[in-house]
């Protein structure tokens, strides 16, 4: 039954692509002009010319690589950033629920954090750090932190109120409760969690190397829009995509099998 | 065996003693930010990076400079005076636009993303298609087709309308197919062994069961589409909260873009915080 | 087997309450008295069953005892000491599934011992012995989503006993299960606790049936109050014919009638 659905699901996502790509041909068929919607060979065409070395990088902006090196600065920091951030969103999350005196103090800060526009920080960060890695990726960590903290959290306040009385009468201390309790019961929710900032992360990295970064695809997705090279922002978006797509998969793999345990 | 004591205080009590130590957080917080600017200083290039209060306060007069002149207060880039009204007017027309540009964004994205996603979510056949489509759409970083769709609309502010809309519709597309998806079959089954015909299912008893993810879902849409807006502003247009954060930042005026920042924020949390009372009063039976 | 008459003060008793009262406050500012000037004496090895109607003190008794509400009034011992909180001198058997679930069978078994600090090699032993008490020794390195609600819940008595405690809480552990299924885990339980050398033990239950077979004595709160204290003299092992007998309907008989007792008896504990 399992694996009949697999295939079914595959098959039905492969007929979706295709059905895309055909509406797509059929704009690009219409378009004289070239500029909007360049048909897909020309896509697969920009992709390919720029992938290990783009001209177009090297002649506007004294710039290195082409789309793989630029796709690997990118990923490499919305890595770096998320993790930094579910680190930082596990510690809060958990000083949150162990400390009354912290909650106390963050409930308001942090309620009013999760409604600010994450772009906000852009010109902060690019004034403060320039083009670097952390200021690329600071909005990643920032938003990963905000989202883990409340996802373990509340999923810790859950955990204390099922277990808390039981660990309680079996003689277990404080840190070994967060340890072996609160922890592994936070798993599946900050799993959604995640995946959900990641996605996130990837537009949020890429948009601030489009709005001021050196490195990166985004970077790459700016030249080449300033050079009113569509065929090859649409390639760059989607070799973006691709990986992301791919990492998001291989991260929900490794997360089901962490939580093989959940009923 | 869960007979907690009952509580000591009351609901409003502690509802109220929270709100005070969150004031002193505030409070706590801007004493430090003062603090750090004083000890920071300035850079060699004479940059203050972080703005004292004072000076935060006092870069409200540069608001002035982005209104285009009338009303009682002069265009300042034809060399009028920077007026406290200028001000007034620059912010409220600056904000203005941006407020609106969310707004009809936030309103085209949900109605095109939960429209979509419902609508899709109703055929089988359709969901299994979109899925991979829709997942892989939503993987991409949204907010970086923003150069494509300056290429495709040029800086229009159809342009600006339809990035917006785009970004959140998939968004929303995404969490409206899995919250219809998520809905337990207890209710189907149920629903159906009393007779109700599939139209019917769909329209009084999924789409209110799904309700809650989806709210969660329009929640976190608010201050993705203030994003959305905010980029769109950055690059590419005249006026608007967006652009002026671009200059600040182009002149390493960091008091203005933190004013600016200050009203931001002011702006997405009150919207936040509208749009959530709204769907706490449509989902209260939750 | 017999059981055991009351050891003259050469131990302390397990659990000892000296009058012993709660109030709760409600919202609305009103005092309710859930436990009234309860005294309460169980001595080690003793099995008590505490029946009555629901909401009248029972589950608030429990919780005094292992700790997680205090007494507005009186002193509560646990083997001459008083109690301030939850501990694993009281082991607690609870009503909902606690068993966790990232955790395998032997890991939730062994993990109130990993919290004392016992040695790797004991702990071992220990839940290699207690795992074929219950008989379920393949399904050692099972996750508890794999066990039916019956393992379950014996895996969740062997994690509690396995920290050998002074005494064992129980609130109606084996509520709703058919009569086959309720005497299996009666003779677990009570191999169990013969394994770990018959602590005290207080459970809670509303099957009259139940607390014949496995109590030495029945207890029943009415108001907050202990209502009857009856021994049950009965030979262990018992089987249906004991639990059925003359001497076991007597009891039957006294407890169902102090049940329906109208308030006046309230507050006379008939020892017999």
């Amino acid at each position: 039954m399992k694996i009949r659905s697999r295939i079914t699901s595959v098959v039905f996502g492969v007929i979706g692509v295709m059905g895309v790509a055909l509406i797509w041909t059929a704009f690009s068929l219409g378009d004289t002009g070239n500029a909007r919607f360049p048909s897909l060979p020309k896509i697969f065409d920009a992709i390919n010319d720029n992938f290990f070395n783009s001209a177009i990088l090297a002649y506007n902006t004294f710039g290195e690589g082409g789309i793989f090196s630029n796709l690997m600065w990118t990923a490499g920091n919305v890595l770096i950033s998320v993790s930094v951030g579910v680190i930082l969103g596990y510690v809060v999350g958990i000083l949150l629920v162990r400390l009354q005196w912290f909650r106390n103090l963050s409930s308001l800060p942090i309620a009013i954090l999760g409604t600010i526009p994450v772009l906000v920080m852009l010109p902060f960060l690019t004034l403060w750090f320039g083009d670097s890695r952390f200021a690329m990726g600071g909005m990643v960590i920032f938003y990963t932190a905000l989202t883990i903290t409340e996802a373990v959290r509340s999923s810790s306040a859950h955990t204390l109120g099922r277990w808390g009385d039981y660990a309680a009468s079996l003689g277990v201390s404080g840190t070994r409760v967060t340890l072996s309790v609160l922890l592994p019961a936070s798993l599946p929710a900050s799993l959604g969690t995640l995946r959900a900032a990641m996605a996130f992360g990837w537009g949020f990295q890429a948009v601030a190397e489009v709005l001021g970064g050196s490195n990166g695809a985004g970077r790459l997705i700016r030249t080449f829009a300033d050079s009113t090279n569509t065929a090859g922002v649409i390639g760059t978006l989607l070799c973006v995509g691709i990986l992301a797509v791919l990492v998001d998969a291989i991260v929900a793999t490794v997360g089901r099998w962490a939580t093989r345990w959940n009923e | 065996m869960s007979n907690k004591p009952i509580r000591e205080h009351s609901e409003k009590s502690r509802a109220r003693s929270s709100t005070y130590w969150g004031l002193l957080v505030m409070a706590s917080l801007l004493i430090a930010w003062q603090v750090v600017s004083i000890a920071l200083g300035e850079s060699s290039a004479g940059i203050k990076l972080v703005p004292g209060i004072q000076d935060v306060i006092g870069a409200f007069i540069q608001f002035s400079g982005y209104w285009p002149g009338g009303l009682g207060a002069g265009d300042v880039s034809r060399g009028a005076d920077k007026t406290l009204w200028g001000a007034v007017l620059g912010l409220l027309y600056n904000g203005g636009i941006t407020l609106i540009r969310c707004a009809i964004g936030l309103a085209g994205g949900v109605i095109v993303g939960v429209g979509l996603g419902l609508l899709v979510s109703w055929l089988k056949v359709a969901r299994e298609l979109l899925t991979f489509p829709a997942h892989f759409m939503r993987m991409m970083p949204l907010l970086a087709l923003l150069p494509l769709f300056g290429l495709w609309f040029g800086l229009s502010e159809l342009g600006t309308y339809i990035f917006v809309t785009f970004a959140v519709a998939v968004l929303l597309f995404v969490i409206t197919a899995s919250a219809i998806n998520g809905v337990s079959t207890y209710y189907l089954d149920y629903a159906s062994s009393l007779g109700a015909s599939k139209w019917r299912i769909y329209r009084s008893v999924m789409i209110p069961a799904a309700l809650p993810e989806l709210r969660t879902g329009l929640l976190l849409a608010v201050p993705f589409a203030w994003s959305a807006v905010l980029a769109a502003e950055y690059i590419g247009k005249a006026y608007g909260l967006g652009r002026i954060l671009n200059y600040a930042q182009l002149y390493g005026a960091t008091d203005v873009i933190a004013i600016t920042g200050v009203f931001v924020v002011i702006a997405a949390s009150t919207s936040f915080f509208a749009v959530r009372r709204y769907l706490n009063y449509v989902t209260r039976w939750a | 087997m017999t059981a055991l008459p009351a050891v003259a003060d050469a131990r302390p008793p397990a659990i000892l309450l000296n009058n012993v009262s709660k109030e709760f406050r409600l919202e609305s500012g009103e005092l309710v008295q859930g436990t009234k000037n309860q005294a309460l004496r169980v001595e080690s090895g003793e099995f008590v069953c505490v029946v009555g109607p629901s909401g009248h003190g029972k589950s608030t008794l429990l919780n005094m005892i292992a700790g997680f509400t205090l007494p507005t009034s009186g002193t509560i011992e646990v083997a001459g000491r008083p109690v301030k909180g939850p501990g694993p001198d009281r082991g607690v058997v609870f009503q909902r599934d606690t068993l966790f679930l990232w955790k395998r069978v032997d890991e939730n078994i062994e993990f109130g011992l990993k919290a004392q600090g016992v040695p790797k090699a004991e702990r071992k032993k220990i839940v290699a012995d207690l795992l074929k008490v219950i008989g379920l020794e393949r399904f050692a390195k099972a996750w508890p989503k794999q066990l039916s609600g019956g393992m379950r819940r014996r895996v969740a008595i062997a994690a509690v006993l396995a920290n050998k405690p002074d005494v064992l809480l129980m609130d109606e552990p084996f509520a709703g299960l058919d009569y086959l299924r309720m005497s299996q885990m009666h003779e677990v339980l009570l191999d169990l606790w013969q394994e770990v050398g018959r602590r005290a033990v207080v459970m809670i239950t509303h099957d009259v049936d139940e607390a014949l077979t496995l109590g030495d004595r029945i207890i029943l709160i009415k108001h907050g109050e202990i209502a009857l204290n009856v021994k049950v003299d009965l030979a262990r092992p018992r089987t249906t014919d004991d639990i059925t007998g003359d001497r076991a309907n007597e009891i039957r008989r006294r407890v169902l009638e102090a049940f329906e007792e109208d308030d006046q008896k309230a507050g006379q504990s008939a020892k017999l």
